[in-house]
C-alpha cells in the first residue's frame, strides 16, 4: 500500500493505492494524525486504487471522521470500489460515510465549510 | 488441494497468511469478488487471534489449514490462547461504531458477512476458528 497527499485550497486529498490491512494501516494513521494535529480539518480520501480494505482501515477512517467532526471539519470519500462499498454496507456506515461517484463531485461538498 | 502450516502471533505475518490463501484462490481460480472476500476474513480473523487471544504477545503459536474442495473453501485457524469467544454484533453497529462504544466485533460481523459459515469450538487447549466459503 502506498498514499500520496496533496493539496487543494486547504483541503488534502488522501491518494490510496493497494492493499490497506492490518498491518499498512499504522503509517496511514500516523500521517493523518500529524495532518489533523497541523490544523487540516478537510480530508477527501480517493479509494479509485485501493485493492483491498481491512476493518483495521476502517477504523481509521471511522476515527478520523470523529476528530475532524469534533473539529467542525469534514471527511468525504470518492471512487469507492464495489468491493469497498460492500464493506461499508455490511458495518453499516454506507448511510454515514458521505461518498461520491468522483473527485470533483466531492470537492463540492467542502463548500459549506 | 490443501495447504497446513504455522506462524508466531505477529501482527506481520498477516501478510504471509494472505498470501498463501491467495496462491491456493489463484491456483483454483477463485477471483473477484469471491477472493476478496475471503482474504478479507482471513485478514479479521488473524488479526483478532493476534490482538484478541494472544493480546500482541508475539510468541504464540497460530496453525493455519487451507482447505479447496470443489465445493467449498475452508481456513481453520488454530491458537493455544485461552479461550476466546468472538463477540456478537448486534444492530445499529455504523452508529455505535461512530459513537466509539467499546469492542463491538467488527471483525467478526465482517467474517460472518463475507463467509457463509464461521465456526468457533474450543477444543482441549486451543481454539478452532474455521472460515467455510461455498464456492458455485
Amino acid at each position: 500500500m502506498n498514499f500520496t497527499v496533496s493539496d487543494l485550497d486547504g483541503i488534502k486529498i488522501v491518494r490510496i493505492k493497494g492493499k490497506l490491512d492490518v498491518n499498512r494501516s499504522i503509517e496511514l494513521e500516523t500521517e493523518l494524525e500529524t495532518m489533523i494535529t497541523g490544523g487540516v480539518n478537510k480530508l477527501l480520501f480517493d479509494l479509485e486504487a485501493i485493492e483491498f480494505l481491512s476493518s483495521s482501515g476502517l477504523r481509521i477512517f471511522i476515527a478520523t471522521m470523529r476528530t475532524l467532526k469534533d473539529n467542525k471539519g469534514k471527511l468525504v470519500f470518492c471512487s469507492v470500489p464495489p468491493m469497498v462499498r460492500k464493506l461499508f454496507k455490511i458495518v453499516e456506515l454506507d448511510n454515514i460515510f458521505e461518498t461520491y461517484d468522483n473527485a470533483e463531485e466531492a470537492l463540492v461538498a467542502f463548500t459549506d465549510l | 488441494m490443501e495447504g497446513r502450516f504455522t506462524l508466531t502471533s505477529t501482527i506481520e505475518n498477516t501478510v504471509i497468511v494472505n498470501d498463501k490463501v491467495q496462491e491456493i484462490l489463484d491456483e483454483k481460480g477463485i477471483s473477484g469478488e469471491v477472493q476478496y472476500e475471503i482474504l478479507t476474513s482471513v485478514d479479521e480473523a488473524f488479526s483478532n487471534i493476534v490482538f484478541h487471544a494472544y493480546h500482541s504477545r508475539d510468541d504464540g503459536i497460530v496453525e493455519i489449514l487451507i482447505e479447496a474442495g470443489n465445493n467449498s473453501f475452508s481456513v481453520t485457524f488454530i491458537d493455544y490462547a485461552e479461550e476466546f469467544v468472538p463477540p456478537e454484533s448486534s444492530p445499529g453497529l455504523g452508529k455505535a461504531l461512530m459513537n466509539k462504544t467499546g469492542n463491538l466485533g467488527i471483525g467478526i460481523h465482517v467474517m460472518k458477512q463475507f463467509m457463509d459459515r464461521v465456526l468457533y469450538e474450543r477444543v482441549g487447549n486451543s481454539n478452532h476458528l474455521t472460515l467455510v466459503k461455498k464456492l458455485k
